[in-house]
């Protein structure tokens, strides 16, 4: 393989090219209501070319490895067309020439676990949900399993071959009475073994137990709170709120938005570090190599409350200046690599939850991760249920729990961190110019935020 | 006609979807770049001993590899108790126009272009983005029951937006528009999109409480996804929706009607027949606020004893068109008759959480105020809260005689009292 890209990047006659293959297996099971509803084997395979002149992008994908050379002159001819009408500079941030064939050191490689066994495991976690109350209508189990075998070669001389792993699943299950319908759920994932699959029973009956509780919750009420975000929507909130807006690809020609995000600017209290890796293989987020070959490395965001970097590309980096950090990565073979988390952290602190939420006379004490979303400056995340904090204490269940806000105040407002630290991961991914889902996760802490508005009923 | 050979006794379908898609972008105010991408998807499914599986690969002549895989897995398949269909007669839909195919990269760069500068013409302080995009699709579905069928597709699609950063204040707005071909009003898209950004420059605010809202045909989706979700039979099948037993009852106000079509001309996501082989349909899911229709598949079908809707997807139901049918009052008059509200654009996170309880919130990403029936400036730092359940029958005010056609749907202006605002 190494050879064959080798050869068709001979022919590229621009500022710049690089080639991608990759060769996926990709396992799906789901579970609905009560039966196994969906088991499909995927075996994506194909590849794609970028060139860069004058600092303009050309991108051809493929199927064939027969057509690769065509591949390689159509993005050099669209390269050339861009760069020809920008008139501008190719500007890469330099990165080490890396010649590397990695295979993960796997805790349990999910090829050495028979198919009978995956099922029969998540058969048992069928029968724990529908067995747990008759009021449960409705499991839902998602198993997806991806390991991909992936060569990058650049003009450069870069040549990358990679194994990687991918394991996100989600457990869950479905309450209903009359016309009200309620889930809970629990997530799994894993870039390096199937181990994260075993053992679930005690925290899916808890998703049971409140499943079943969640009937009888009421719909938070609207309004501003003190709000503590349990560590799964700590990572959903420093994901949305935080990570999305230290993509460099906001700024790098974008005056108005790098001056926002001018580096050295107070962005929160001293307690406040930030930062994005491809460390922790027991994440969805881990990753080596990023998709232009470039050796992942911890990105510091925030340092004790001040802004101190950014998430970058190859190109993102030139332009600005700033040093490569392995962020850029792509879906899959039909997609160029863009800028993108992996796995966004926040340093734990020294916080209790009981000292988190001993002053709170109302509150809210959100918890788990729903999914999110970001336009830069606002940002809406979703807990999977919440419990009102009264008098300082754990009060009652309440549904729908849905957080708002302006990501410079929130971060500001962030007042207490917490010292137990715990990661994000499940089925979904993080989505961004029609690449999703992408595998992300984040070691976070529990976070006590101040003035959170609430979305709800009256 | 199938292309393989199946052991005695099992049923096998083969689906194939070709695209060749090519685009440009342009992004910070500039040229950004050009792609063009091929893609050859073949995905077998068989049935063997009554359980279903599938394997799907891009890889060039795949099929007995696929074949090989699928029976491996259907000893763990999914029970069906169905059969793909046989041969059948589906009527051919205008989809394709050759002409797309010869829309090349110098066009679409002049297009973008031209939208680019309209937008910087309005002030050159915005970064303004354009995207142009075509696509040839052509799809084959056989099965060895003698279902045999081809369709080719072609979409255009065209959308700009800009960012407009003051400080910490993000101003995000756009649109886009898709079609068969390449006939999309640049000068409608243009002015709708200056329209947007005239109105949201201005910052106002608004207290918390309850207002009526107008929600934009990009924002109805949402508010509709607790109905199109509870009416998929699947999760009739599977004993989650709320509206299981509901089929007859006057639900919403009368006013409400809603359909799925897949079978209109010229329209990108109609198609003859579903990815199953049954001819699509249109499909009255509620008729003057009365639960009509389940969607469903030949698994759906069969289990809930129902016939097929021409809605499978090869992993459970799903609509192809919905046209929420429109009212009769303009959107001027609709704005006209608040004294004190919003208008919302833009929404985050209202797809999030659990559709069949009801509830519907979000962050207004794009929301303007309402006073004296007048636009009065962009708010911010707001959620909406609705249950649409409730909303779309006790809180009606209006469905505006306009509509617009996005992808897969086609919605009026949507007016509701009563709805929660907060705000910080």
């Amino acid at each position: 393989m190494k050879e064959l890209l080798r050869n068709a990047l001979r022919l590229a006659d621009v500022d710049y090219c690089e080639i991608r293959f990759e060769q996926s297996e990709f396992l799906s099971i789901g579970y609905q209501g009560k039966e196994l509803d969906r088991i499909v084997r995927d075996t994506p395979y194909g590849g794609n070319v970028r060139a860069l002149y004058k600092g303009g992008w050309g991108f051809a994908s493929f199927n064939s490895l027969d057509d690769l050379d065509e591949a390689v002159k159509s993005a050099c001819r669209q390269a050339r067309i861009t760069g020809d009408k920008q008139g501008g500079e190719s500007k890469l941030a330099p990165a080490p020439v890396i010649e590397d064939e990695y295979v993960p050191n796997y805790t349990l490689d999910p090829r050495k676990v028979s198919l009978d066994e995956k099922i029969n495991l998540l058969d048992r976690y069928r029968d724990i949900i529908l067995g747990y109350d008759p009021a449960i209508t409705a499991a839902q189990i998602t198993y997806n399993e991806r390991i991909t075998d992936l060569c990058f070669a650049n003009t450069e001389g870069t040549y990358v071959r990679q194994e990687k792993l991918d394991i996100g699943a989600s457990l869950g299950a479905t309450a209903r009475r009359g016309m009200l319908t309620v889930s809970e759920s629990i997530g799994r994932g894993s870039s390096i073994g199937f181990d994260c699959m075993l053992d679930a029973d005690e925290e899916l009956k808890e998703a049971c137990d409140l499943a079943v509780r969640l009937l009888d919750a009421p719909q938070v009420k609207a309004g501003v709170y003190t709000v503590v975000c349990d560590p799964a929507l700590a990572g959903l909130f420093v994901h949305e709120a935080f990570g999305h807006l230290s993509e460099a690809d906001n700024a790098y020609k974008n005056p108005r938005m790098a001056e926002t995000m001018k580096l050295g600017r107070r962005l929160g209290r001293d307690i406040l570090t930030i930062y994005d890796t491809g460390e922790y293989p027991e994440n969805r987020g881990y990753l080596k190599y990023d998709d232009e070959g470039v050796p992942t490395r911890r990105a510091y965001l925030v340092k004790d409350g001040i802004l101190v970097g950014r998430l970058h590309s190859r190109e993102t980096a030139g332009i600005m200046g700033e040093p490569i950090t392995g962020n850029a990565r792509a879906l899959n073979y039909t997609f160029p690599p863009i800028v993108r988390m992996r796995n966004t952290c926040i340093a734990p602190g020294e916080a209790s939850l009981e000292d988190m939420i001993k002053d709170i006379d109302l509150g809210l004490y959100a918890v788990g991760s729903g999914g999110g979303q970001t336009n830069g400056e606002m940002f809406n995340f979703m807990a999977r249920h919440g419990f009102m904090i009264r008098d300082g204490k754990i009060a009652e269940l309440v549904k729908d729990v849905k957080l708002m806000g302006n990501v410079f105040t929130t971060l500001e407002n962030i007042d207490m961190i917490g010292n137990d630290l715990k990661a994000r991961d499940g089925a979904g991914g993080c989505g961004k110019g029609g690449q999703s889902p992408l595998p992300t996760s984040g070691l976070c802490p529990s976070i006590r935020i101040q003035n959170v508005i609430v979305g709800g009923g009256k | 006609m199938i292309g393989f050979i199946l052991p005695e006794g099992v049923q096998g379908e083969l689906h194939r979807r070709t695209y060749r898609s090519w685009g440009v972008s342009f992004q910070n105010s500039m040229f950004e770049g050009t792609s063009h991408s091929r893609n050859d998807l073949r995905t077998v499914r068989v049935i063997d001993s009554g359980k279903m599986s599938t394997a799907t690969s891009t890889k060039p002549d795949c099929e007995e590899e696929l074949v090989k895989t699928a029976l491996e897995l259907s000893k763990y398949g999914t029970v069906v108790n169905f059969d793909f269909p046989g041969p059948s007669q589906y009527t051919e839909i205008e989809l394709a126009d050759p002409k797309v195919a010869q829309i090349d990269f110098p066009e679409m760069i002049e297009i973008g272009d031209d939208l680019l500068h309209s937008l910087l013409k309005v002030d050159p302080n915005i970064r303004a983005s354009a995207s142009l995009g075509a696509q040839e699709v052509k799809v084959n579905l056989s099965n060895s029951n003698g279902f045999s069928g081809e369709y080719s597709k072609t979409v255009f699609r065209a959308g700009m937006g800009a960012q407009y950063i003051q400080g910490e204040d993000f101003l995000r707005f756009g649109e886009y528009r898709s079609s068969w071909t390449n006939d999309i009003d640049y000068e409608e898209l243009k002015k709708e999109v200056i329209q947007l950004f005239e109105w949201a420059k201005e910052i106002t605010d608004i207290d918390a409480g309850s207002y009526p809202v107008i929600f934009a045909p990009g924002e109805v989706g949402n508010l509709l996804r607790p109905f199109i979700a509870s009416l998929n039979g699947k999760a009739v099948a599977r004993g989650i929706s709320p509206l299981e037993d509901k089929i007859g009852e006057e639900l919403l106000d009368t006013r409400i009607t809603l359909i799925d079509d897949g079978t209109l001309p010229r329209e990108v996501s109609s198609v003859p027949f579903d990815r199953e082989g049954i001819p699509t349909q249109k499909n009255v899911l509620i008729d003057r606020g009365v639960v009509k229709q389940i969607l469903t598949d030949l698994e759906t079908a069969r289990a809930l004893g129902l016939p097929p809707t021409g809605n499978g997807t090869g992993s459970g139901p799903a609509p192809h068109r919905t046209i929420l049918v429109p009212g009769e009052t303009p959107l001027k008059k609709l704005i006209k008759d608040i004294e004190k509200g919003l208008i919302v654009f833009g929404t985050m996170g209202a797809w999030t959480g659990n559709p069949y309880g009801g509830n519907v919130s979000g962050t207004i990403s794009l929301g303007l105020k309402i006073e004296g029936g007048e636009i009065a400036g962009r708010v911010k730092n707001c959620m909406f809260s609705i249950n649409s359940f409730k909303h779309f029958k006790d809180n009606l005010i209006g469905l505006s005689q306009e509509t617009k056609s996005l992808g897969s749907s086609t919605y009026p202006y949507v007016v509701l009292d009563d709805v929660v605002i907060t705000t910080g």
